[in-house]
C-alpha cells in the first residue's frame, strides 16, 4: 500500500531562497508547502510603518517582531558569548530579509570556490564554477538582474568575467554623478570601479516597475521595483504551492533509512501540526536553519552544524570631499572599487570589496553639525554643503570558516512558543586582521585624493548580514554538512536552501548564489519525486 | 507668534487625529488645553523659531515636540522655561551667539537646546540604539523634519521620487555653486 503525505515537498522558509525553490518546484507539478514562522505583511503597510518610524536607521523598525515570530534585533533574540556583537538583521515574515537588502546580485568568481587549492586557505566549493553558472543564470532571470555584460568582475581590468552562458536580464542602471566623480578621481590613482549587478527594475519587469530613485532599497522599496522574497513567495503558490502563515518549525521527525519523515510546526494560537512530505527543504536562514537541525538532533553527524559561522566582516569610512558630488540620488549603492577581490595575496589575508554607499545623507550630516552647536540659517547652509560632499564607504572582507565561530540553541532563553532562540560565538579572524593595514592605506588615500575632511575612520568590525558556513557544504561528510547538491549527507531526503551551505565566502553578497543553488535543489529534487 | 485661537484649533486637530498618544496630550486634551500647557506650547513655539532662526514653524509641530519631550522628562517645560529666560537674560538677538555664549556653556540649557534642534531638524526625539528593537526615540514628524529641507531641490525625501529612472546620471542644476 503505498504511503499517503501532506505533500511531495515541504519548504521551510518564504523568503528568496525558500520561495524560489518553492516556486520551481509547484511549477514542475510538485506538491508544496511552504511553511513561513511569520505572516504575509503588504508593501503599503511597511512603507507607511517605516515613515511612521521613530528609528529610520534601523532597518528591521518597519517589521513585525512578534513574540512568536522575533527579528533579530529584538533583545532576546541572539545571546552572544564572543567578542564580536554578531547580530545581523534578519527577519520574519512572508518574503523573509530580502525586504530590505540592496540586491547586490553578484556572482562567485572561479577562483572564489577553490581557495584552498589555489591559495591554501580555508575551503573549495565541492564545485566547479561552470557546474553552477547554469543557475546563475536563471536566477538572474528570477530576480531580475541589471548588469554589465562587459566588464572583469575580478577587478583586474580585463575582459568580461566571469564567463557567462546569458547576458544579463536587463542592462544597467545610469551612473549616479556620485560613481561618476568618485571613479573621474580614483580611477587615476589605480583604483578598480565597477558597476553592481542588482536586482532592481531598470525597465519594468515581472510586474516590477523601473527603479524612479525613491532612495530607500533598505528598509523597503515604496514601489517594488527592487527584488524581494514575496515576488516568488507569491508566484509559488500561483503556481499551487500552498503557503502557511504563522507557522513555526520546530522539529523535523527522523525515520527508518535515515530519511526525514514529517516536520512540526506551532502557531501563536496553540496549533501543534505534524506534517509529512518525500522531501525537505530548509530555507530558514544561515543562522534558523542550523537551529532547527540542531533542536531537531538531525543532519550533525559531522558535528559542523553551527559551526564556521561567517559574516562578510566589515568597516565604513564618512568623509567631506573637497566638491558637491551629491549622494542621494538614485538608488541607496551602485558599486564599488574591487582591486582587492582576487590574487595570491589571499594566501595571507583576506580580499576585500568597497563600496559607495548612495543614500540621503541629510540625518547624518545635521545630527553631526547640531552636535558641534551649529544653529539658524548657519545650520540650513552647512546641511547642504555637507550632503552635496557626503562620501560613504562601506568596506567588507572575505572570512574563513573557523569552527569556533558558532551559532547554538539557547538553554536559557525560548519564544513565545517555547522553542529556543540563540547563542552566538564570534570572533574576527586573523585572516581579516591582517588585510586591515591595507584597507586603512585605501582610506587614506580616497581621503587625500578626494581632498576629503575625515568625519569617520575608525568604526571598528561592523555586521555586513551575509550569514554562511553554518550548514558548511563539502564532498566529505565527515566535515560537512550538505553535498554539492544541498543535500544532507545524513539524510537523503533533507535539502538546505541557505546561504549557511556556503564554505568561502569570497567578498561578494551571497544572495544570488543561494537562489541558484536553490534552482538547483528544486531541479534535483523535482527529479526524484 | 502663532494665536491661541491656531494653537487650540491646530492641538484640537492633532488629538481628534488621533496622533498624540501621549499621557501629556491626553491630559491637554482633557483639559481643553489649559493655560499654563498653552503657555508652554507658545513659549516653546517662540524658542524654537529662535533656535531655527525661521519665520514660522508649524505649530501642531511645536506641540508635538513638547509633548514628546515632556513625556521623556516631566521637567522639560520648566527647562524650556529657564533656557528661554537665560536667553533673554543675556540678550541674544540672533542664534548665531547662542553656543559661543555663557547660556550654552551650561549643561542643562545646552542639552535642552539640542534636544528642541533635533526634534525640529531630524524629525524624532530620544536617541535611536542600532540593533535593537525598542529604544527611546519618539516620532515627531517624517517629511516636516528640517533636516530635509535645505537639499529638496537636489534630493529626495526617502521612499519619495521626483523623477523617473536615471534622472540621477545629470548632477543638481546648482552643481556649479553648491
Amino acid at each position: 500500500m503505498s504511503q499517503v503525505f501532506d505533500a511531495d515537498v515541504i519548504v521551510v522558509g518564504s523568503g528568496a531562497l525558500g520561495s524560489n525553490a518553492a516556486f520551481e518546484l509547484a511549477k514542475q507539478g510538485k506538491s508544496v508547502i511552504i511553511l513561513e514562522a511569520g505572516e504575509s505583511i503588504p508593501r503599503w503597510k511597511i512603507v507607511e510603518n517605516f515613515r511612521n518610524s521613530s528609528n529610520k536607521s534601523n532597518y528591521n523598525s518597519p517589521y513585525p517582531n512578534e513574540p512568536w515570530a522575533r527579528h533579530s534585533y529584538d533583545e532576546q533574540y541572539i545571546e552572544n558569548i564572543g567578542s564580536f556583537e554578531f547580530r545581523p538583521g534578519m527577519l520574519k515574515l512572508v518574503g523573509g530579509t530580502t525586504w530590505h537588502w540592496a540586491a547586490a546580485c553578484w556572482r562567485y568568481l572561479p577562483n572564489d570556490m577553490k581557495l584552498n587549492t589555489l591559495y591554501g586557505v580555508g575551503r573549495d566549493w565541492p564545485m566547479e564554477y561552470s557546474e553552477l553558472e547554469p543557475y546563475y543564470a536563471r536566477a538572474e532571470v528570477a530576480l531580475g538582474v541589471c548588469g554589465s555584460d562587459t566588464q572583469d568582475q575580478s577587478g583586474h581590468d580585463g575582459e568580461a568575467f566571469p564567463p557567462r552562458s546569458t547576458p544579463y536580464p536587463m542592462p544597467p542602471e545610469g551612473d549616479t554623478y556620485l560613481f561618476q566623480r568618485l571613479r573621474a578621481r580614483l580611477a587615476p590613482a589605480g583604483y578598480v570601479f565597477l558597476h553592481e549587478p542588482n536586482g532592481r527594475a531598470t525597465t519594468p519587469y515581472d510586474d516590477r516597475p523601473a527603479c524612479s530613485g525613491n532612495n530607500n532599497c533598505m528598509p523597503v522599496c515604496p514601489i517594488g521595483a527592487m527584488y524581494s522574497g514575496d515576488v516568488h513567495a507569491r508566484h509559488a503558490q500561483q503556481a499551487g504551492a500552498r503557503l502557511l502563515t504563522d507557522a513555526t518549525a520546530y522539529k523535523l521527525e527522523k525515520g527508518e533509512g535515515g530519511k526525514i519523515v514529517a516536520v512540526h510546526y506551532r502557531s501563536s494560537k496553540g496549533d501543534n501540526v505534524r506534517l509529512t512530505a518525500k522531501y525537505f527543504v530548509v530555507a530558514a536562514n544561515g543562522l534558523e536553519t542550523p537551529k532547527l537541525l540542531l533542536i531537531s538532533e538531525v543532519a550533525n553527524s559531522s558535528d559542523q552544524v553551527g559551526r564556521n559561522l561567517m559574516d562578510h566582516t566589515g568597516q565604513g569610512l564618512q568623509f567631506l570631499a573637497d566638491e558637491p558630488v551629491w549622494p542621494g540620488r538614485g538608488a541607496v549603492q551602485q558599486g564599488g572599487i574591487f582591486n582587492r577581490r582576487d590574487g595570491a595575496f589571499r594566501k595571507e589575508r583576506a580580499s576585500v570589496k568597497h563600496a559607495f554607499a548612495n543614500n540621503v545623507p541629510n540625518m547624518a550630516v545635521a545630527n553631526r553639525l547640531i552636535e558641534q552647536g551649529i544653529f539658524g540659517k548657519e545650520l540650513d547652509e552647512r546641511i547642504r554643503h555637507d550632503s552635496a560632499r557626503w562620501v560613504d564607504v562601506s568596506t567588507v572582507y572575505e572570512t574563513l570558516p573557523l569552527a569556533s565561530n558558532t551559532i547554538r540553541p539557547s538553554t536559557t532563553r525560548t519564544d513565545a512558543l517555547g522553542i529556543p532562540m540563540m547563542v552566538i560565538n564570534y570572533e574576527v579572524g586573523d585572516y581579516v586582521k591582517a588585510a586591515k593595514p591595507g584597507v586603512d592605506a585605501d582610506y587614506a588615500d580616497f581621503v587625500k585624493v578626494m581632498g576629503g575632511t575625515v568625519v569617520e575612520d575608525n568604526t571598528g568590525w561592523q555586521n555586513r548580514d551575509h550569514l554562511m558556513g553554518t550548514v558548511i557544504m563539502g564532498t566529505d561528510a565527515k566535515d560537512s554538512v550538505v553535498n554539492h547538491e544541498c543535500r544532507t549527507f545524513d539524510h537523503p531526503n533533507l535539502f538546505l536552501a541557505t546561504t549557511g551551505v556556503i564554505p568561502a565566502s569570497g567578498t561578494i553578497n551571497p544572495t544570488l548564489t543561494g537562489v541558484a543553488l536553490s534552482i538547483r535543489v528544486a531541479d534535483i529534487i523535482a527529479r526524484e519525486v | 507668534m502663532i494665536s491661541r485661537r491656531k494653537l487650540l484649533s491646530s492641538g484640537a486637530a492633532i488629538t481628534g487625529a488621533g496622533l498624540l498618544s501621549s499621557s501629556w496630550a491626553g491630559s491637554v486634551l482633557a483639559q481643553g488645553i489649559n493655560n499654563a500647557a498653552t503657555d508652554d506650547v507658545e513659549l516653546l513655539h517662540q524658542l524654537s523659531l529662535f533656535l531655527t532662526e525661521r519665520d514660522a514653524l508649524d505649530p501642531s509641530l511645536t506641540l508635538r515636540v513638547l509633548a514628546r519631550c515632556t513625556e521623556a522628562d516631566p521637567l522639560f517645560p520648566e527647562k524650556v522655561r529657564g533656557l528661554w529666560g537665560s536667553i533673554r537674560q543675556h540678550g541674544l538677538s540672533r542664534v548665531s551667539m547662542l553656543s559661543a555664549s555663557p547660556v550654552y556653556q551650561h549643561p542643562q540649557y545646552k542639552d535642552t537646546v539640542q534636544k528642541i534642534v533635533r526634534a525640529w531638524y531630524l524629525g524624532y526625539t530620544g536617541t535611536p540604539v542600532s540593533m535593537r528593537a525598542v529604544d527611546d526615540t519618539r516620532l515627531v514628524t517624517f517629511t516636516g523634519a528640517l533636516a530635509y529641507t535645505p537639499t529638496l531641490d537636489a534630493t529626495v525625501i526617502p521612499t519619495y521620487s521626483r523623477g523617473h529612472t536615471n534622472y540621477w546620471v545629470d548632477p543638481p542644476s546648482t552643481v556649479a555653486n553648491d
